[in-house]
């Protein structure tokens, strides 16, 4: 047995267990040596082995009996640990929650249930979701496996390192600033935001409950596809929940971009980025204007002052949430989120309530550059991955500035407005290290950015590179 | 309101800080009001420009993103 099987795509294993020509067990089997031989990234906190391989046995039996639970049977997806899975402990990376064991599935884990994924482990992450570098006092650091001395984002980085070394088919974020789309950039893999209200967050530990979301993460845009058409839909267990009809996101993606009108944001698109991260983001336009996509400019005038909205209200919300155990417990927080939970709390409320209403602003026009253009582009963030433990970064040389505000420049405008985005993999660094481009669209068009995305993996080979841990590791 | 001998942002020193955590019920001690100040000095400079901002006359209709949204009536259910 040899644990090639890893490399196939989540859709890829599910079309070959489908028809019975991959055994759910000697993947699971095959996924469970990956994970313990990319150990050292620290990408998983808890990894459900036994049940695991339970459970694949089961969905063996299953197909051989000619039972097919869904689309994801016997696939092995691994879930951020601040998604609950029932009898299984979710500690957010934190250690406050150590001990925290739900007694009920997440709204998204019964979805998975239900269409047969197998649920293999709990991801590290940023502690409590709060911070962009899944740097992580309790748990380890993360790294980043296209070179273990760099971060791979966050929060949800290590789901990113998880899908990037094939130590599942395909992984679980939550994205509030940017967590699912950053370290999807950062490590070379593809990751959906959802318009807010499109995926049920119950079940999930709260960062900032106004802009919070669960999102999918995986090599492809067919593997993000499959598992959102599973994640999408109506919850009345989340408030936040929308009752939109969803679509098989699978159904368009080889319809291509002919036609597709692709917006350059004026003085933001392009605008202060490192020039590896501007020219790769570039060479990806001139692929789908090659495929019949056109460029557009579009404006939108007030985008100066999403950073700021952005951290008032990542801030201010998160304080809330942790009031309780920021005065008995303060000791167990890690510096960094800590620090940010206290600088929460003495935001004040005029100042929190001006973001919200700038929201309002810039979704206005957001929207009224979504009239004139399909999908909107940018880089995912505006630099490569950095060195671990580095709190400042260098977009231009000799001007350091604050990681958590730099990295936040292209990922808020979708987490304040609640629209959708993408991040696909669209180029290198002169150092190996991933980009990402993101793609931006109308409220509820999941489906054109998952096309837009497939497009460009037509036409490119970025998700398909290896890194190098990985074939270290096989 | 944004007083006239300020840059917009207030003095915000880890005196300022130990006050406004006191108000809030936040214990610090004098090295973490410290901290909070050097990190609240770099946000609330752009939190206050945002909040003139939105002050423009302009822009007085805007409701904040956190009202309620009510789902549509089912058909037939308003008497």
């Amino acid at each position: 047995m040899t644990d090639d099987v890893v490399e196939n795509t989540l859709t890829g294993s599910a079309e070959l267990i489908a028809g019975g020509a991959l055994s759910p067990v000697e993947l699971m089997d095959a996924t469970l040596r990956r994970i313990e031989a990319i150990s050292g990234t620290h990408a998983y906190i808890s990894v459900s082995a036994e049940q695991a391989m339970d459970v694949a046995r089961a969905s063996e039996t299953m197909i051989a009996a000619g039972h097919r639970l869904g689309p994801l049977h016997g696939v092995p997806i691994a879930l951020k640990d601040n998604i609950d899975v029932r009898g299984e402990i979710t500690t957010a990376g934190s250690k406050i929650l150590a001990d925290h064991r739900p007694d009920a599935d997440a709204a998204v884990v019964r979805r998975l249930r239900g269409a047969g994924a197998i649920i293999v482990g709990k991801t590290n992450m940023h502690e409590f979701a709060w911070g962009g570098t899944s740097a992580n006092p309790h748990h380890g650091n993360v790294c980043n496996p296209w070179d273990t001395s760099r971060m791979p984002g966050g929060s949800s980085g290590g789901s990113g390192v998880a899908v990037a070394t094939r130590a599942c088919a395909g992984a679980l974020g939550t994205d509030t600033g940017g967590s699912v789309r950053l370290p999807a950039a950062l490590n070379g893999v593809t990751g959906l935001r959802p318009t807010i209200g499109r995926v049920s967050n119950a079940g999930v530990v709260p960062l900032a409950w106004s802009m919070d979301t669960v999102g999918p993460m995986a090599r492809t845009a067919a593997d993000v596809a499959a598992l959102f058409t599973v994640l999408a839909g109506f919850d009345p267990d989340d408030a936040g929940s929308v009752d939109r009809g969803t679509v098989e996101y699978s159904r368009d993606l080889d319809r291509g971009v002919d036609g597709l009108r692709i917006g350059v944001i004026e003085d933001y698109s392009l605008h202060h980025v490192q020039p590896a991260v501007e020219k790769s983001v570039r060479d990806a336009l001139e692929v789908l204007v090659g495929a019949g996509a056109r460029t557009v400019d579009v404006t939108i005038p007030d985008i100066e002052g999403n950073i700021s909205a952005q951290l008032t209200i990542e801030a201010a919300e998160p304080s809330t949430y942790h009031q309780r155990w920021l005065r008995e417990r303060p000791q167990d927080y890690g510096d960094d989120v800590r620090l940010l939970l206290e600088a929460g709390e003495l935001l004040l409320a005029t100042q929190y309530l001006q973001a919200q209403r700038y929201r309002a602003l810039l979704r206005e026009q957001a929207t009224a550059a979504l009239a004139h253009a399909d999908v909107l582009v940018c880089p995912t963030l505006p630099f490569a991955a950095t060195p671990l433990g580095e709190t400042r970064v260098e977009i231009t040389p000799g001007a350091p500035e604050d990681m958590l505000s730099a990295i936040m420049q292209f990922t808020g405008l979708p987490s304040l407005t609640g629209l959708p985005a993408i991040s696909v993999p669209c180029g290198f660094d002169a150092d190996g290290l991933p980009v990402g481009m993101q793609l931006i669209g109308r409220p509820f068009d999941e489906a054109t950015l998952l096309r837009a995305a497939a497009a460009l993996q037509a036409h490119t080979g970025f998700h398909r590179a290896v890194p190098p841990l990985v074939t270290a590791a096989s | 309101m944004t007083r006239p001998d300020d840059d917009g942002a207030g003095p915000v020193t880890a005196g300022t800080v130990a006050a406004a955590a006191t108000l809030a019920g936040l214990p610090l001690d004098e090295g973490r009001a410290a901290a909070v100040a050097a990190l609240l000095s770099a946000w609330v400079p752009d939190a206050n420009a945002l909040s003139a901002r939105m002050q423009a006359e302009s822009l007085r209709p805007l409701m904040p993103a956190t009202v309620f949204g009510q789902p549509p009536a089912a058909e037939g259910s308003e008497t």
